[in-house]
């Protein structure tokens, strides 16, 4: 807030993350200015910000711009945009050291940690995801997609359906309110393909395993296969070690 | 003292579509349910009430007037009471706006300590409304809370996650909290309550009830606007593997095996 005050800027974006999103619009309303969460896409038009979000749920961005009111503020989903290289003062940035060490808060007190999330980067780099939702019922299905994973060089994600179910750990979590990845391919095991869950997954290449044919996955799935896990993944293992 | 827990009514998703050959949105006749996350927040408001008795659990939507009987329903699981914000002014508001009505509805009903809202809605998505609630009413903020341990007038101890997994924190009153989905068991309605809310009534506010400044809400206390909506198009279904079960196997290892070059 106070670098906000002091360098007045137009525009001011933070990550759409766990933290980012939870103070930009303290900030937003602080400022009494717009915020558009979890844009996907930013452009400037003669000092206007157009920023495109998901709307809807399924297949549909909105552009929003925020025209009356200074900063314009944004969060941007992690990853949807390369890394840029900034160097201090080369011309195109300059990066400014601001001292926060006098801001503390006094009204919270840390009384335990319970869980410590182990580093969910090996998610949000991996190369190929085997994905599982709330279709793979039982915990043995679940240690065979682990075991498989480990057979075919993948990393295990999962929808927060099977998560708010206690089968796996909310690290593995992709999604709007979990990690968003980025692989080459992403093989969805018993997952309906609900938009939170497909908004994480930005990835060409999509096969999907649903026993329901109808499924919203296989409309965006580049391969598919109607299969009941049950049966598919016993016989998908025992073939793949072979 | 009172608990506010803010719900929202959205359309319910299961009965939406995209027309995509038309590229627009069918809302035709969805029902309004109360978002899901709400119901998280609302559990936990009621739990504050199961450890302290006296406490008053007061549940308040800014809504269109026709979502009264979802709001009443809510009697169902044991609220105090429940409070509709509703005007003409309110339409169109973006969560800047959105915050604002409901903080002059927060106001109105004094004596807050503790206010619930769910992370975020399912037809918005933007976590917006609680962080803003906590800066315009002064309140501390304790975001993406899972459970809570303890309360009293003084203070609360919540399960909160952060990005390094979950922790235990105590706070200070008053403070803001918003609800993400957990393995917290949500109540169902009792029948002695949903007897008892035959006699309760929604108390509906409008803008002049709650000292609302109209230039601060609905499309004009907006700051954000909807330049355009567009329907992505040319997603189209890909291969769908046949044959029988052995078959299917067989099929998926070797697009496997081709994916790898292996
Ligand atoms: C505000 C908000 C934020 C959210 N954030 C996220 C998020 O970050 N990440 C996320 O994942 N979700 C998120 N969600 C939840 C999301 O909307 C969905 O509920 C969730 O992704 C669904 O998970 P699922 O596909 O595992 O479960 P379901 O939707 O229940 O789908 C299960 C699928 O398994 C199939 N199936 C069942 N049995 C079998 C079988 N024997 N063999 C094969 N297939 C079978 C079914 O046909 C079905 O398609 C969010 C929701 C809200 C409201």
């Amino acid at each position: 807030m106070e670098m906000i005050r002091k360098y007045k800027p137009g525009v001011v974006l933070l990550g759409s993350t766990l933290y980012g999103r939870t103070i930009a619009p303290w900030i937003a309303s602080a400022l009494k200015t717009g915020l558009t969460a979890d844009c996907i896409w930013l452009d400037m038009n003669e000092g206007t910000l157009i920023q495109v979000r998901p709307a809807f749920g399924d297949n549909i961005e909105a552009e929003i711009i925020c025209p009356r009111r200074k900063p314009q503020m944004a969060t941007v989903r992690p990853h949807v945009f390369p890394l840029a290289e900034c160097r201090d003062n080369d011309g195109t940035c300059k990066l400014v050291r601001y001292d926060v060490t006098n801001f503390k808060t006094d009204f919270l007190t840390l009384l335990d940690r319970i869980k410590v999330l182990e580093n969910s980067q090996s998610l949000e780099k991996a190369q190929i995801i085997f994905a599982v939702g709330r279709g793979i019922k039982s915990k043995k299905n679940l240690d065979m997609v682990f075991e498989l994973a480990v057979l075919y060089g993948a990393q295990v994600g999962a929808t927060r359906a099977l998560v708010d179910m206690g089968m796996i750990d909310r690290k593995y979590q992709i999604g709007q309110t979990g990690v968003t990845v980025k692989p080459k391919l992403y093989i969805a095991f018993g997952i309906s393909g609900c938009i939170q869950h497909m908004s994480g997954v930005l990835c060409n290449e999509i096969w999907a395993v649903n026993n329901d044919e109808n499924a919203q996955i296989f409309k965006k799935a580049t391969l598919g296969c109607v299969a009941d896990i049950n049966v598919f993944l016993p016989l998908l293992l025992n073939k793949m070690k072979e | 003292m009172n608990i506010v827990v803010c719900v929202k009514p959205v359309p319910d998703r299961e009965k939406m579509y995209v027309d995509k050959e038309k590229g627009v949105l069918v809302r035709n006749g969805a029902d309004m349910v109360i978002n899901e996350l709400d119901y998280y927040a609302l559990e936990l408001g009621l739990r504050c009430k199961d450890m302290q008795k006296d406490f008053n659990v007061l549940v308040l939507s800014m809504a269109n007037h026709n979502c009264i009987n979802l709001i009443r329903s809510l009697y169902g699981y044991g609220v105090d009471d429940a409070v509709l914000l509703s005007d003409k002014a309110f339409q169109g508001s973006d969560t800047l706006a959105t915050s604002y009505v409901l903080s002059c509805g927060i106001r109105k009903i004094g004596e807050c300590k503790i206010i619930l809202c769910g992370c975020e809605s399912s037809d918005g998505c933007t976590a917006q409304v609680g962080p803003n609630l906590a800066q315009r009413l002064g309140m501390k903020l304790l975001a993406n809370v899972l459970s809570i341990q303890y309360v009293d007038e003084k203070k609360i101890q919540v399960q909160q996650i952060d990005y390094q997994g979950i922790k235990i924190v105590e706070a200070s009153l008053p403070v803001v909290i918003t609800a993400v989905s957990s393995e917290l068991k949500i109540r169902t309605k009792k029948i002695k309550f949903i007897l008892e809310a035959q006699n309760k009534d929604v108390s509906v506010w409008n803008a002049q009830d709650i000292h609302a400044d109209c230039a601060q809400c609905g499309l004009s206390g907006s700051a954000t606007q909807v330049k355009s909506m567009h329907v992505k198009v040319g997603i189209q279904t890909g291969v769908m593997i046949d044959g029988d079960q052995e078959e299917k196997v067989e099929q998926f290892i070797s697009y496997l095996k081709k994916w790898k070059g292996m």
